[in-house]
């Protein structure tokens, strides 16, 4: 089995790649059909961290030992299905103004679970459809950027002499500078920040500190002797690269990746409400709370129910990460 | 380290003994030329294996040679498997790497290999991790990935020093069964006299990276000519004093 690996991997590419043309779609309401396909995203995310993690099944058991991870995946994992099957769980389209003369900042009710927002939106159906916007561009967002991180880190790592120096010393430079400073710059200077900007922004930004992770993992990892083995075996250059190295370097990408996720929610959140992010009406955690912060004392649920579910969200996260990091250790799963 | 100069017969034992820091195991990498930076071969050297000299051989060659003409088999077995890939996908990755052969040719010939360095369960094995196997186990799948590709040469760098006794003794055994089963040359290399004893045609004594004596190994450790040679053959453990006796 181990040898099919690739199909869902390339499967999954291959789908994001198709998926991120139309990424604007998302935030319709969709056909059945598109719905589906946003569900087998998340099946196959599953699928590939799935089978990076089948050389130790038992980790599966060991991995929802502990009582937060478990809390942290069922809150992942409600939000992500709610994200999902957002058209058929929401009740209203996310941007209906439903009654613009008796419905402005309802407080919650049966009707409206969250209440509503200043011009009578449901807010249950803006904070769905926004977890959709959020976690894609987080998810896409920290793809990119831990894809271009490992190939610097990789390069910089094993090529070493110039190509380190210069890899690296592009990456210092890059985190000299705060990341916000950079976005602010970046979409002030590209003039529209439509989403699919927004996602490119993100990633070309977020990978300076993966390379570095990278960097130092590919540099322990070259010097172990089983890689000595392998070349003095006659292994080639790249043979030794994308087999020997690169699967030692996963776990950490891994972890790294869903700390990431969480970071970029964040980011997007603060960069929606300072008004550079998803552009109104369109609703994203961020805008939502950039909304309701006009309203703050007259409808407090506005901005807390979208600063929650990031709140839920970032903390489930870095739980799993902090777990991930814990259990996909080779020498740390060899003791089970 | 000095200069070194020796050679090795087809299906010829040849051991390297010495003290710590003699120089053993960088003659090993140095006869692959896996020397790493800072360290280097002298330009003048020359390592000839069957006409090709490895030192200045195009990278090409150099991958042919490694593994498929010369195996190597290191001291530490846990260390020389990947930990993340199963020893099957490893052992079949350095046979694909010599012979063109296709997935399933692979996986027969590298379980007839793991059956053949006398693993018990040789499917199991294919299919283990590393770290599930038990260091004597990991140091014949080790052997097995190192002879999967018929080298005519094997380079066991303190191949039992990591094991323990009994252990130990099997694994000289069964080197010595593969390398007599075929015209297989082995270059065995140790900081203990018995374990060369037992298997060794020729011996080579180092000390501080200088050869003191080459001689068949018999004659070596009956009469040793240099004094670092008598040093190692007094330090090595003979048969135990007989009861009552004293020293």
């Amino acid at each position: 089995m181990r040898s099919f690996r690739w199909v869902p991997v390339t499967l999954f590419v291959l789908f994001v790649v198709v998926r991120a043309g139309r990424i604007g779609d998302l935030l319709s309401t969709g056909t059945f059909v598109e719905q589906t396909l946003v569900a087998l995203t998340f099946t196959l995310l599953a699928a590939i961290i799935w089978l990076t993690i089948t050389p130790w099944p038992e980790v599966l058991s060991k991995f929802f030992k502990p009582f937060d991870v478990r809390i942290a995946s069922l809150v992942l994992g409600a939000i992500m299905i709610l994200a999902v099957f957002a058209p058929i769980a929401s009740g209203h389209h996310p941007n209906t103004q439903l009654d613009l003369v008796n419905g402005q900042l309802l407080p919650p009710s049966l009707a409206h679970p969250f209440g509503t927002d200043f011009v009578s939106r449901d807010l249950w159906s803006r904070v769905l459809f926004g977890a959709r916007v959020s976690l894609m561009i987080g998810v896409l967002a920290v793809t990119m950027a831990i894809t271009i991180g490992t190939m610097v880190g990789m390069a910089a790592g094993y090529f070493g002499g110039w190509v380190e120096l210069v890899l690296m010393r592009l990456v210092d430079a890059g985190l000299s500078i705060p990341r916000v400073f950079w976005l602010l710059v970046i979409v002030s200077l590209w003039g529209t920040t439509d989403i699919y900007v927004l996602i490119l922004i993100i990633g070309l930004t977020g990978w300076f500190s993966t390379s570095r992770l990278v960097r130092a993992e590919v540099l322990r990892i070259r010097e172990e002797d089983f890689v000595v083995a392998a070349r003095g075996l006659g292994i080639s250059e790249a043979g030794i690269v994308i087999r020997q190295i690169l699967p030692n370097v996963v776990p950490p990408i891994i972890v790294n990746a869903t700390l990431g996720i969480g970071q970029v929610i964040l980011v997007e959140a603060g960069l929606s409400f300072l008004g550079f992010g998803v552009q109104p009406p369109w609703p994203s955690w961020g805008t939502i709370i950039q909304d309701g912060s006009a309203r703050i004392i007259a409808a407090p649920w506005i901005v807390t129910v979208p600063g929650v579910a990031i709140a839920l969200t970032v903390v489930s996260l870095a739980i799993l990460g902090d777990r991930l990091q814990t259990t996909l250790n080779p020498r740390d799963s060899a003791q089970f | 380290m000095g200069d070194l100069s020796f050679e090795v017969n087809e299906g010829e034992t040849v051991g390297i003994v010495g003290e710590s820091g003699s120089g053993k195991s960088v003659t090993a990498l140095a006869l692959l030329n896996l020397i790493s930076p800072p360290g280097e071969i002298r330009a003048e050297s020359q390592i000839v294996f069957f006409g090709e000299d490895i030192l200045r051989a195009d990278t090409k060659t150099l991958r042919k040679i490694r593994g498929g003409q010369i195996g190597i088999i290191f001291q530490n077995p846990a260390a020389s498997f990947n930990p993340v890939l199963t020893i099957g996908s490893q052992i079949d990755e350095t046979l694909r790497a010599h012979r063109p052969v296709s997935r399933n040719e692979a996986r027969k010939t590298s379980i007839d290999t793991l059956s053949k360095v006398g693993l018990p369960h040789p499917e199991t094995v294919y299919s283990s991790f590393p770290h599930s196997l038990s260091g004597g186990m990991q140091q014949r799948a080790a052997i097995a990935m190192a002879i999967v590709a018929n080298p005519q040469l094997l380079i066991a760098d303190e191949p039992t020093t990591a094991l323990d006794v009994t252990v130990q003794a099997q694994i000289i055994q069964l080197l010595r069964d593969l390398t007599d089963a075929s015209e297989t040359a082995l270059i065995i290399i140790s900081h203990d006299l018995g374990v060369i004893n037992q298997i060794a045609d020729r011996t080579i004594v180092l000390h501080r990276g200088q050869l003191v004596e080459d001689a068949p190994t018999r004659q070596l450790i009956e009469q040793p000519h240099h004094p670092q040679s008598a040093l190692l053959v007094q330090a090595a453990p003979t048969t135990a004093p007989k009861f009552g006796e004293t020293s």
